[in-house]
């Protein structure tokens, strides 16, 4: 077997294969050996606990999900910046310590940012503990989505809020 | 024997062996979960199917095989069948670097018991385990139904927000051991303590990410099922349907593993040093299995108690947990090993 770095992955690779064929045998024999029922209209529609539904099924979503989302990745790749540090931390010492000091006071002042801005607010407006009900994420001036539900309930409580 | 050979049928031997481990004690962790659960309420559960219910999974997976598999006529055909395939599939490829036991000794090689030795070792595990979120939204999005998609968009925020907090809790070990290698987390705990107890901050955040990334209660409100029906994946039925469960038990499988590994000592047995586990050859590798095994199992017991001892968080709750409480603690965690780690005179 030649040398290379690459060949830790090899049982990598053939796991992979593994796992992959494991999840194509599971559909495949289910699809082989399952009934085949017979077509009718309930069947083709949506879950709606019984109910016909009306609407479109895709409705609009909280931006809070798209928020998360974005200050995850923001968030995620200063802990990947901690991982080199904290493997070479004897060697560096105090220095080492004081940087990534330096480092984690900068990333929790953004932490602290969001807090104050209500990121991480997701009760109905009343419920907050936060008490900075005026600067919240969602509550911007635009037009608010149209659909009815819970969610979007949330989003005009929160307009009458601001 | 060619060295090459012997390599690949080890790997290959390893591969079969562990990944039906993990599978086989997922499926008994839900009968487990069902018979455990019945025991917590005063009542039998499954007891009928083989000694005490023991064959209640088989009878379940043919079960499954023989339904009717139900595709609704609004949903996105590929992502759809796709879905399941992908939380299946992150979930057994996150076995590989979980060190099972001590090295065992076939024919004057030393065979690790572990499937790939990857000096990145958890790093692997992260960034396999959060491929895990993509089966979650796409189930809920390919469904194209009220419910699921609440459930997915929920599932992904809670399960990105619980990453960060279990990224930073394990920190504290890299500072101690100095490497990211699961053999070498074992080892640095068999000469020392347990990191449970030399860093119990750390330890009690990656229980709780455990539980919120595996969306066991009181974390699941992904599938909070008096709202959302049954989350992401209401509109799967047949097998489709039960591989969304091996994917959650195997995931949750590997989660005790890690736990196991990383802080409980994995194979380590109380008492018994290093050498004296080697002395004992094959045997010790055996005790060293079993011992790893006992604190997995521990664990899994461990999920189901809290599963009937805590209600369910709202979501709110459960996203300031992980975000205002969690993160702090993490980095907390991390300038005070800092200090702690740091010899005296440095400072």
């Amino acid at each position: 077997m030649p040398e290379s770095a690459l060949n830790d992955y090899i049982p990598i690779l053939l796991l992979t294969g593994f796992a992959v064929s494991f999840a194509a045998f599971n559909l495949v024999v289910s699809w082989l050996l399952g009934k085949k029922g017979t077509s009718n209209p309930d069947k083709e529609t949506a879950f709606e606990c019984g109910m016909v539904p009306l609407t479109p099924e895709r409705r609009r979503f909280s931006v809070k999900f798209s928020t998360v989302a974005m200050l995850f990745i923001i968030f995620d790749i200063e802990i990947v910046f901690l991982i080199p540090w904290a493997l070479k931390f004897r060697e560096l010492g105090m220095f080492g310590v004081i940087e990534i000091l330096v480092f984690i006071a900068v990333l929790m002042v953004g932490w602290w940012y969001c807090v104050a801005k209500g990121a991480f607010d997701w009760s109905p407006a009343g419920r907050s503990r936060s008490g900075n009900q005026a600067v919240r994420f969602t509550s911007g001036t635009g037009t608010q989505p149209s659909g009815g539900g819970a969610l979007s309930e949330r989003a005009v409580a929160d307009r009458v809020e601001s | 024997m060619n060295e090459t050979v012997f390599y690949f049928a080890t790997t290959l031997g390893k591969i079969v062996v562990f990944t039906h481990l993990a599978l086989i004690l997922a499926a008994l962790m839900v009968l487990g979960e069902r018979r455990i659960s019945a025991v917590m309420q005063s009542r039998l559960g499954p007891n009928r199917v083989g000694y005490g219910g023991l064959l209640q999974p088989i009878a379940d997976a043919l079960k499954f095989f023989f339904k009717e598999d139900v595709v609704p006529g609004q949903v996105e055909k590929v992502l759809y069948i796709l879905a399941p395939a992908i939380t299946v599939i992150p979930a057994l490829l996150t076995i590989a670097v979980i060190p099972f036991g001590p090295a065992l000794t076939i024919f004057g090689t030393e065979v690790p018991l572990v499937i790939a030795d990857l000096d990145i070792g958890i790093l692997f595990v992260f960034a396999i385990a959060s491929l895990g979120v993509y089966g979650v939204v796409l189930a809920g999005w390919a469904s194209n139904s009220r419910y699921p998609l609440l459930g997915g968009v929920r599932s992904s925020a809670q399960m990105i927000s619980y990453e960060l907090v279990l990224g930073l809790s394990v920190i504290g070990i890299f500072m101690s051991t100095g490497s990211l290698r699961l053999l070498d987390v074992v080892a640095a705990q068999q000469d020392g303590v347990w990191f449970a107890f030399s860093q119990p901050l750390g330890f009690l955040l990656f229980v709780i990410c455990a539980f919120a990334e595996t969306n066991r209660l009181p974390f699941d409100t992904p599938e909070a099922e008096t709202e959302l029906v049954a989350g992401y994946h209401t509109e799967y039925s047949s097998m489709k349907f039960a591989m969304f469960f091996m994917g959650e038990y195997t995931a949750m499988f590997v989660f005790a593993a890690l736990i196991s590994t990383l802080f409980l000592g994995g194979w380590d047995i109380p008492f018994v040093t290093a050498e004296q586990l080697a002395a004992w050859g094959n045997w010790g590798s055996l005790l060293g299995f079993v011992s790893f095994f006992t604190k997995c199992l521990c664990f899994m017991f461990f999920y189901i108690w809290v599963r009937w001892t805590i209600p369910r968080f709202r979501f709110d709750q459960t996203m300031a947990l992980g975000w205002k409480v969690g993160i702090p603690a993490g980095v907390a965690n991390i300038v005070a090993t800092a200090f702690i780690l740091l010899p005296p005179g440095t400072l």
